[in-house]
């Protein structure tokens, strides 16, 4: 996206059958973008290393809702859990933890010399995949975030990733990534860090442009208290943003392993 | 300088916080215990002043009393644009 349209379209696309993401959750945006310049919509998926499959996800055949992580794969159980209570939702709509009926054939088996660990991500009868989102009414699952990276500002969650959907909306960002930091008053509030499309230069016009944007697309509460303009984010060899080295500066915490922080 | 100040910060607020089909605001309307501005917004005022008068406004001045009104706020901005 960042590169623009014209390279796609020095190709012959007519071979061009299924477009497939893994990774970092896709935004709308993005989806809504394929759809335009390949004609066909990038079909997001959903798994961990711990599934050892696609549990959620937009098969071919079904229809797409710019944003959604799609529905569970045929033969996959998941749910919306209450955090509290581990039961699943009785109605849609609801923010809560995704789980999935364990008994897939691909399952993880143990962590290796950490089975106590293991044991903790299995609750009620559900393998917890450590993340939140809610389910529509025609069961199609939306991310809000990892459980870790929700924000929790002054008493009121934020979804890092909706606020990052929204600032790719803005036609000066290309990329954007949403923490936490520390704030004495609420704990914790919002921080952006954006970097720009060319032709765009950040000033402080930009920034209070950008701030007022959020506000009035989502709420006060979600506004980013703060931008941070970058050249790029860090980000994993296969593509993931990694907040948690972000979040870790924030929060004056030990950056952690970067083994597989990408190289450029 | 003073009117003009007032009337500037009058019509971005207004335009930015105030909803449609709200009754007008004058100088003196409470802003943030009126409901108008909360005061996670208030962070966007304080930026759009610093940034329209080259000011600085340190975060303990930046109160929810010293924003609570045109009228103060004015005041604000102009105790940190005489230093």
């Amino acid at each position: 996206m960042k590169a623009g349209e014209e390279v796609v379209k020095k190709h012959d696309l007519s071979s061009l059958r299924l477009l497939a993401s893994v990774g970092e959750p896709l935004n709308s945006e993005a989806v809504i973008w394929s759809e335009k310049v390949f004609g066909r919509a990038f079909l997001d998926t959903y798994f961990q290393t711990e599934t050892g499959s696609i549990m959620i996800t937009n098969f071919p055949g079904m229809k797409v809702k710019p944003g959604s992580m799609g529905r569970p794969f045929p033969g996959i159980t998941a749910t919306i859990l209450d955090p509290k209570t581990y039961e699943p939702y009785g109605e849609t709509g609801k923010i809560g933890l995704i789980g999935i009926k364990p008994g897939w054939p691909a399952m993880m088996r143990t962590y290796w010399n950490n089975e106590e660990t293991y044991q903790k991500k299995f609750r009620n009868g559900w393998y917890m995949t450590g993340d939140r989102a809610s389910l529509d009414k025609e069961g199609y699952f939306w991310f809000v975030g990892r459980d870790d990276d929700i924000i929790n500002t002054g008493g009121h969650l934020v979804s890092p990733f909706e606020v990052e959907s929204v600032l790719l909306e803005h036609p000066a960002i290309a990329e954007s990534a949403v923490v936490s930091k520390p704030d004495p008053i609420n704990m914790e509030v919002v921080k952006a860090f954006v970097s720009l499309k060319t032709g765009f230069k950040s000033s402080p016009e930009l920034d209070l442009e950008i701030m007022n944007f959020i506000r009035k697309k989502l709420s006060p509460l979600a506004m980013p208290q703060e931008i941070a303009f970058v050249d790029s984010l860090p980000k994993t060899r296969s593509g993931k943003i990694m907040r948690r080295i972000l979040k870790a500066k924030e929060w004056g915490e030990e950056v952690g392993d970067t083994s597989t922080l990408e190289d450029d | 300088m003073a009117d003009e100040l007032k009337d500037v910060i009058l019509k971005y607020v207004t335009a930015e916080y105030l909803e449609e089909g709200a009754d007008p605001l004058g100088f003196d309307s409470p802003l943030i215990s009126g409901g108008i501005v909360d005061s996670f917004s208030m962070v966007s005022l304080k930026r759009f002043l610093e940034n329209k008068y080259k000011i600085s406004i340190p975060d303990d001045d930046a109160t929810p009393e010293a924003f609570d009104s045109v009228n103060k706020i004015a005041d604000l901005v102009r105790r940190f644009t005489r230093t």
